[in-house]
């Protein structure tokens, strides 16, 4: 839908808008699938260009009062990030590596600690990363840009998730918060500055049930157990028989952290919903505002979804990879297969493998990126629109190393 | 006839403003907002971008960089592309150059491949020489902590079986021309397997004892691993396999090298040294064996009972321990005549087999 009637100026300061999605999913999934297969063939080096598609497809399907979102990043852009982040990072990993090397000799799986290291570097690239993007996003001929230091953000998300560990997972919505806050404040879109106005107490309420469980579930019975062992090995130092009563405890213990991947699996994607919601009602730029009805089953849904097709998928390529290793086995004169495989059989099982897993790659991308970024963008409108109808374009387009970064270090979504 | 002129969306690049004009196809593109020419695009500058559905967009390399032209008319949009020239240029949108990009990425997974083959090895065998004991023994350090992790820590040590044990140990090193000791134990484990870790370490696993039928046969094992001790293939192996999984990591993007320390120890416990080195113990215990008197046929014979005849060809280059044929006839060849005495008495043979007992 175009509004080519609109004149420059005839758009009222007040006007809502919803946001249109014009994505279709067989293009997607096609394109997904095309994907997966030059991956393959290039041994990941098609990702740069992978990537730069899926965002370009995404965007330009993305319609905000018939003016469609445009992505400007280049695939070569994403190789060259790559490269300058792999000139970073490699003298990062030999230092790495001679720290681990000196905690392993002192005691083994020592050196694990040192990946708090990768998580400050990973923070980095999240802001960097979330730089580039945003510089190549276009909408009516004008970018969006950032300002503000990927080490100060670091810098913050450390200290936040730090504040998140020792309060057992209670400042997480503060943390999202004033993260939010950071970004949002140094984001713009031409002259307009924006901000957010999310608190950590509004996303801790909406979500305050899922705390409830997980604390009540998992937390707490770890907490009793451990104070209860502290407790008796001070009341009787050297006393093996209440620890052995403790034990007894140990049911419960085994009970509650069986439970917990099960919690996590349904709570996460439950919480994730809860908070898109939360950020997109709480976005801001200069006058013009967000809100969403993000439906807080979706995303898990969509894993649901995935989850089916992959066992669907996984059996499938199971029992092809049976059916073929029957056979191609060679046999001996009395019927029973030769212990030593076939060369080839090893070749068609690798293969297989491969196919298998780009198949679930692709319907990853199509259930949790096509169908949660439709669901986002479906569920948004924008208030006071005429705000941005006419702004002046600032700011101009940030290198892509962080995305880089985010690449070597695996972090970061789409 | 064919349109000369058409509507279209003007975005300027300088703000907003969605501007509607009037496009004018003449010698260039010529955008006219209410009878005034805003804008004059020379055919060969202009450049697809990514417009929505059914919107064909434009861009203009002389213009502003974000300037865009919007046409949601596609015949006339058509009429505007068949005038252009470069419409697919540099700083046009397309999904890349797929040729290149496959051609580019094999080129470079090929020079990785080759690198890791001979480049890595080579650097691994010249750095060995240049590493100092004391950092090679920090490594073993590293390696041991691993096996410890794998192995549950539990050390076989009947006081009888422990002594039988290092007089064996001892009398293979003792003609083995090593300038420092070297730490010798044996680990519970239902594998029958021995092997050498960095910083002059080996370790015997129970089973292998087990399925031992003389001494001799454990002789040779033990000297075989006191070869690569004293070849540092240990060390060899482990710059070599961490260096590879770097590269490989490189290639992925997605491997972290991070916990390249496990991934190298690791790789080193599980894997093989090269062919050569192996061929190389092997000649290393065979002088032990043959300086004491004693035939290093029976290696062979044990390491074929252990690995099973194998068959040449792809299987055996990916076994870990490869038993070749080469390596089996070697050992015949050096098969000689016994002139000593059994290295361990029949009471110490049955102390040291039963090493593991509590």
């Amino acid at each position: 839908m175009t509004h080519q009637g609109d004149s420059p100026d005839a758009l009222p300061p007040y006007v809502s808008a919803r946001v249109d999605f014009l994505g279709d999913g067989g293009d997607f999934l096609k394109m997904m699938f095309k994907g997966a297969g030059l991956q393959l063939v290039t041994l990941g080096f098609y990702r740069f260009w992978f990537f730069t598609n899926i965002r370009r497809s995404l965007w330009a399907d993305t319609s905000v009062r018939g003016d469609t979102l445009e992505y400007t990043g280049r695939g070569r852009e994403l190789l060259i990030g790559f490269l300058f982040a792999l000139a970073i990072l490699a003298p990062f990993y030999v230092l790495y590596f001679l720290a681990g090397l000196a905690a392993e000799s002192w005691k083994a799986w020592a050196s694990l600690p040192l990946f708090a290291a990768f998580y400050l570097f990973g923070q980095f690239a999240i802001f960097r990363a979330r730089r580039y993007r945003l510089t190549r996003t276009i909408w009516r001929g004008v970018r969006f840009w950032m300002t503000g230091s990927g080490l100060a953000y670091m810098v913050r998300a450390a200290g936040w998730t730090l504040l998140t560990f020792v309060t057992l997972g209670a400042a997480l919505p503060w943390r999202e918060a004033a993260l939010e806050r950071y970004k949002m404040r140094h984001t713009h879109y031409g002259d307009l500055q924006g901000r957010f106005e999310g608190t950590g107490w509004e996303l801790f309420k909406s979500a305050a049930w899922i705390w409830a469980v997980l604390w009540l579930l998992v937390v707490a019975p770890w907490i009793y157990i451990g104070a209860k062992l502290g407790i008796l090995a001070y009341l009787n130092p050297g006393d093996k028989t209440g620890l052995a009563t403790a034990a007894s405890d140990m049911v419960g213990l085994i009970v509650a952290a069986s439970l917990t991947p099960l919690l996590a699996i349904v709570l996460w994607p439950l919480y994730v919903a809860i908070e898109w919601r939360w950020w997109l009602d709480g976005l801001r730029i200069g006058e013009v505002e967000f809100s969403s009805t993000f439906p807080r089953t979706t995303i898990f849904l969509m894993y649901l979804a995935y989850a089916g097709v992959s066992l669907l998928v996984t059996s499938a390529a199971g029992t092809i990879g049976g059916l073929g290793a029957y056979l191609a086995t060679p046999k001996t004169a009395a019927g029973a297969p030769l212990a030593v495989p076939h060369v080839g059989m090893l070749i068609f099982v690798a293969i297989l493998y491969l196919l298998t897993l780009a198949c679930l790659g692709a319907f990853y991308r199509y259930f949790l990126q096509f169908k949660v970024w439709q669901a986002v963008m479906e569920s948004l409108t924008i208030h006071k629109l005429g705000a941005a109808w006419n702004v002046r374009a600032r700011g101009g387009a940030a290198t892509a190393l962080g995305e880089g970064l985010a690449d070597g270090l695996d972090v970061a979504g789409f | 006839m064919a349109a000369t002129e058409g509507d279209a969306i003007y975005f300027d690049g300088e703000s907003s403003r969605r501007r509607i004009v009037r496009a004018r196809l003449a010698d260039r593109l010529e955008l006219v907002e209410q009878g005034l020419t805003i804008a004059i695009w020379r055919w060969d500058a202009i450049r697809r971008a990514d417009g929505g559905r059914g919107v064909a967009r434009f861009s203009c390399r002389e213009a502003a960089e974000l300037a865009r032209l919007d046409v949601a008319d596609t015949a006339f949009a058509a009429e505007i592309a068949a005038r252009c020239a470069s419409l697919d240029g540099e700083g046009a949108a397309h999904s890349g150059n797929l040729r290149a990009i496959i051609g580019w990425s094999l080129a470079a997974a090929l020079s990785i491949a080759l690198i890791a083959i001979f480049g890595v090895p080579a650097i691994a065998a010249r750095l060995t020489d240049l590493i100092p004991r004391g950092v090679e023994a920090k490594l073993g350090d590293a390696v041991a902590g691993q096996v410890d992790a794998i192995f549950g820590g539990r050390t076989c040590d009947e006081p009888q079986g422990a002594a039988a044990f290092d007089k064996l140990a001892g009398t293979l090193w003792s003609v083995g021309d090593f300038p420092a000791p070297v730490k010798i134990s044996v680990r519970q484990s239902v594998v029958p397997n021995a092997f050498a870790i960095p910083g002059d370490r080996v370790y015997v696993l129970s089973a292998l004892i087990d399925k031992a039928d003389n001494a001799d046969e454990l002789a040779g094992v033990i000297a075989h691993e006191f070869g690569h001790v004293a070849h540092r293939d240990g060390l060899r192996e482990m710059i070599s396999s961490g260096g590879s999984a770097f590269l490989f990591g490189l290639l992925l993007g997605d491997v972290t090298g991070s916990g390249a320390v496990l991934i190298a120890s690791r790789t080193m416990l599980n894997a093989a040294h090269s062919r050569e080195a192996e061929a190389n113990a092997d000649a290393f215990a065979a002088r032990a064996m043959l300086r004491l008197g004693r035939s290093p046929a029976p290696l062979g014979e044990f390491l074929l009972r252990m690995t099973g005849q194998q068959q040449g060809g792809a299987m055996a280059l990916l076994a870990s321990h490869p038993l070749t044929q080469d390596r089996l006839a070697e050992l015949k060849r050096l098969d000689a005549h016994v002139t000593a005495a059994p290295l361990l008495t029949d009471g110490e043979w049955k102390a040291l087999k039963g090493i593991c007992a509590k």
